[in-house]
């Protein structure tokens, strides 16, 4: 028994020891990084989507090139959970200093009207946006429509059986359904699943009638020739499928949801510093590798600054606000 | 074409690279809190440099090896590696405590090849025809599959029905907690964001398991130390092969099966397959204390998955399972599009992976084979050195998972609540089937609801959900009135005497 | 929803109550226990120090303290074996698995 009192107390003081050591020796110097030699340590790219998904799969082709014109090891670090609440609230929380950014997606702005948070899409410093996705209306390739037109008159006719799958509550395709429909003034069920794949899964089975989900998450199913694509919300035509039209030129003059993907940094971050990762970005996005790349997997380039990326957010916000609240959704 | 494929195939870096992916997997899947799927994720920015067929061959190898390796830990240390090793434990750790961890593993190893290679046989004969089942799933055949599966508490409750019932009651309510996926409401979160992402699967696993078992074995630390394992008996005997083809031939085949199911992989196919194959023994009440054919049915079964998973993902898109959602990143960027399209313009490529497959399974064999007295000679290390080490990884796998400290704190209080339940006698696989199948169960059953305006008879009018439920409700209720059979008979005999 | 959370609660009483009654008595807090409790202690306070002093020093104090307290006297091993787990795990999992231990000051 004196044994063990006399190694726990070993080790407690072992331990207390280096605890002190480690407060009073190193006071870490964490306010403000000198901007003079910037950067000096990796960089941490927290990713809220999962591992593996598109948001993903972009950072990590991205983060070699980064790594080159910053001089620094960029890491992209995972932190999935909540819909991406998990990861948002983990960065808004990061030290300002530079070392620590965010990859922004739309989830930023859904989540908040979904469940109690505490973080909002203003708790960040926008460095930029990269990549736009935007919905579309997939459906069964066995349905008897073949228009958006043809679609809006059999929900017309049908009120209350028509079923849109969708990634998640008061995610990005959800809300884009129900804009979609207020605005056509349609009748429809929304049916939430885990994600954009099970979605655009749940079209091609038959399981319910259409989804808002992207091209790309629908894609594999339109080349095995289980959906058809019948309209893409876009302010352009899709380059990999030229002969679908667009929300617009379908009769369509719908609100867009933009599906956004581009950086953010923790409030308090210096503006230098944002400049500086802002044109490495930027660089990076032009440099042959990762063009090809972005085309290969039908990722489009799609650029804004800094604040024109907040000016987008705030308007796209505005809609998800509206339409989460017509869905009865958010803090109860 | 032959050539073509055969060049491919047995080229050196091919044949490297999957050798790598097989060790990769196979050393993930031992370590508790890192899954295969994991390992997927990680090792695929590695296979943008790569050829497709070779890029692909390291992930699939490494799919086959960690659906393995997990039962080297679940044998050793009564902690499963992976999840769809959890069954593996109920039999696996008491040939250790034995001292046949050496048979144990090399039965295992076995079963797994043996899994493997059924589904990969059916993989390249009948993939198209079988790949439209996927198709057909939908939430309520989900559901249904899931509710078959929470029936199963019954049969891995040991000796104590009530106990693996409490077991699993716990499992269900700890699945509760975080955002509900259908209405977006909070549930049991506390006001912590960490919370609202619910509790992951791993963690949980990883401390209920594993440090539990670590402070089981603080308890006998001055205890005479080591266990000696046989090392003559170090792989599986004549007899044993013997009594365990039989019942490879049905874990490979249920879980292709269930590979094929989208959403339902390893995990869930080693219970089933461990529930079946009690049923059909001769002794089922010797299940738990060590038998062949209960390592041999899991871990069958959750090889099975590999092949099965990959019918769907390659021909429709679909993925059988949370490795192969993974995987269909990957072959997007290698631009090998799922779909009819790929067995015709890239037939070389899809028959390089088919055999590529197979090779996996082989060297997956070999490796573990080999590996039995290394393995071995791991719990001949004195607890003492040995507890605290594993705590550490145990620590460093809950957080690499989603490099969450917060995984930790789940995982240690998961390990004091799964010591304490251990020494009341309470079964632990219900709470990790519970929490695995629970938001299956739940989540699909309400998103069948909206998507049938509300009527439940859409589980009966789609047959392939019904047909899961029948068989649920038959397993239930078949013993209940076996006993019952049993009791009026001897009421009639005792009226009759 | 909040209805199934009852349901459950209430089926948890009710085996509980039903458990009772088996009468085996578990001794959780036992003479035999301190050492196991001891060690969950060690163990909270380690994940603590990581925070503070970083993985790779936290592990090997760990180690050592815990290998200690378990009356290891070989001194090769309270050396060895920290420093070679450490070693290992810090380098697969920061090389190759690209995992990111929280940063303290040290490390």
């Amino acid at each position: 028994m004196r044994e063990i009192k006399r190694s726990v107390l070993i080790l407690c003081i072992l331990m207390l020891v280096s605890v002190h050591a480690a407060y009073a020796g190193g006071t870490s110097d964490s306010s403000a990084a000198s901007t003079g030699g910037y950067p000096q340590n990796p960089i941490t790219i927290t990713c809220p989507p999962a591992a593996g998904g598109g948001t993903d799969l972009l950072l990590r082709a991205l983060a070699p090139v980064l790594r080159e014109n910053l001089g620094q090891n960029v890491l992209v670090v995972n932190k999935p959970g909540g819909g991406g609440a998990i990861g948002f609230s983990a960065a808004a929380k990061d030290k300002p200093d530079g070392y620590n950014i965010v990859a922004l997606v739309a989830e930023v702005l859904g989540v908040t009207h979904v469940a109690e948070v505490d973080f909002s899409f203003r708790d960040f410093e926008i460095i930029n946006m990269i990549n736009a996705t935007y919905g579309t209306l997939t459906v069964n390739a066995k349905a008897p429509y073949n228009t958006l037109q043809e679609f809006l008159d059999y929900a017309k006719k049908n009120p209350g059986t028509v079923r849109f799958s969708n990634s998640g509550v008061g995610g990005p395709w959800h809300i884009l359904a129900a804009a979609f429909a207020s605005q056509a003034g349609i009748d429809i069920i929304h049916i939430p699943f885990d994600g954009g794949g099970p979605s655009a899964i749940a079209v091609a089975g038959g399981h319910v009638e259409a989804t808002t989900a992207s091209a790309q998450e629908n894609e594999v199913h339109i080349k095995t020739g289980n959906s058809k694509l019948l309209a893409i919300f876009s302010p352009e035509r899709d380059p990999r499928f030229p002969d679908v039209p667009t929300g617009a030129e379908a009769g369509f003059e719908g609100q867009l949801i933009t599906v956004f993907r581009g950086f953010g940094a923790p409030k308090g971050t210096p503006p230098e510093i944002i400049k500086i990762l802002d044109e490495a970005i930027k660089k990076t996005l032009d440099d042959p590798r990762i063009v090809d790349f972005m085309a290969k997997q039908g990722f489009t380039k799609d650029y804004l600054s800094g604040p024109d990326f907040y000016d987008l957010m705030a308007r796209e916000d505005e809609i998800f606000r509206v339409q989460s609240k017509a869905l009865g959704l958010g803090a109860k | 074409m032959a050539l073509e494929v055969l060049s491919l195939t047995f080229d050196p870096i091919t044949l490297l690279t999957i050798l790598v992916g097989v060790t990769a997997g196979i050393s993930i899947g031992a370590m508790p809190g890192l899954t295969s799927t994991m390992g997927i994720a990680l090792l695929m920015p590695l296979t943008f440099a790569m050829e497709a067929h070779t890029g692909m061959m390291l992930l699939i190898g490494e799919f086959v090896g960690a659906i393995y390796g997990g039962s080297i830990t679940a044998i050793l240390i009564n902690t499963p590696g992976t999840p769809s090793a959890a069954a593996t434990v109920l039999d696996g750790y008491p040939f250790t405590k034995r001292g046949e961890s050496g048979r144990a593993i090399g039965i295992s190893t076995v079963a797994s090849f043996g899994g493997g290679i059924i589904s990969g046989i059916i993989m390249i004969l009948v993939a198209p025809v079988l790949a439209n089942i996927a198709l057909k799933f939908s939430a309520p055949e989900t559901f249904a599959l899931a509710f078959f599966g929470i029936s199963i508490i019954s049969s891995i409750s040991g000796k104590s029905l009530l106990k693996g019932l409490f077991s699993g009651a716990i499992g269900l309510t700890l699945a509760l907690i975080g955002v509900d996926n259908i209405t977006g409401f909070t549930r049991f979160a506390f006001g912590s964001t960490f919370l609202m992402g619910g509790l992951a699967v791993i963690p949980v696993m990883v401390g209920l398991f594993a440090m539990s078992q670590c402070f089981l074995s603080i308890e006998e630390l001055e205890a005479t130390n080591v266990i000696t394992q046989k090392i003559k008996s170090a792989l599986p005997t004549k007899q044993d092969l013997k009594t365990i083809w039989p019942t490879i031939l049905r874990g490979g085949l249920t879980g292709t099966f269930i590979g094929i199911i989208p959403g339902a992989g390893g995990d869930i196919s080693a219970f089933v397959s461990y529930d079946m194959e009690r049923r059909v023994s001769k002794h089922p009440e010797l299940f738990g204390t060590g038998l062949p054919e209960a390592i041999a049915a899991p871990e069958s079964s959750n090889n099975g998955t590999t092949g099965g998973a990959l019918i769907p993902l390659l021909t429709l898109g679909i993925p059988g399972d949370s490795n192969t959602a993974v995987m269909l990143g990957a072959l997007m960027i290698h631009n090998l599009i799922p779909g009819p399209m790929l067995f015709v313009q890239q037939a070389a490529v899809v028959d390089t992976l088919f055999i590529g497959f197979m090779i996996a399974n082989v060297f997956m064999l070999i490796l573990g084979l080999l590996g039995i007295p290394l393995f071995v000679k791991i719990v001949q290390v004195p607890r003492k050195i040995l507890v605290p080490v594993i705590i550490v990884l145990c620590l460093v796998g809950s957080y690499a998972i989603n490099n969450n400290y917060l995984d930790v704190v789940v995982m240690l209080v998961a390990g004091v609540i799964g010591y304490a339940l251990v020494k009341g006698g309470f079964p632990l696989s219900p709470i990790v089937l519970a929490l695995i199948l629970g938001p299956m169960a739940e989540g699909n059953l309400r998103r069948s609801l909206v998507m049938s305006k509300g009527s439940v008879m859409i589980f009966f009018e789609r047959p392939i959900s019904a047909a899961f439920i029948v068989i649920a409700v038959v397993c239930l209720f078949l013993p209940i009135i076996k006993r019952w059979i049993v009791m009026y008979r001897n009421f009639k005999k005792s009226s009759a005497a | 929803m909040i209805l199934s959370g009852i349901i459950f609660l209430l089926a948890v009483l009710l085996l509980l109550n039903i458990r009772k009654e088996s009468g085996e008595t578990v001794h959780l807090f036992s003479k035999k226990n301190t050492t196991v409790f001891l060690s969950l202690l060690i163990t909270v306070l380690y994940v603590v120090l990581i925070s503070v002093v970083g993985f790779p020093i936290a592990t090997l104090l760990y180690l050592f303290g815990l290998m200690m307290f378990f009356r290891i006297k070989s001194w090769k091993i309270l050396i060895g074996v920290p420093v070679l787990t450490t070693a290992i795990l810090y380098g697969v999992f920061t090389r190759f698995l690209f995992v990111q231990f929280p940063r303290g000051i040290l490390f």
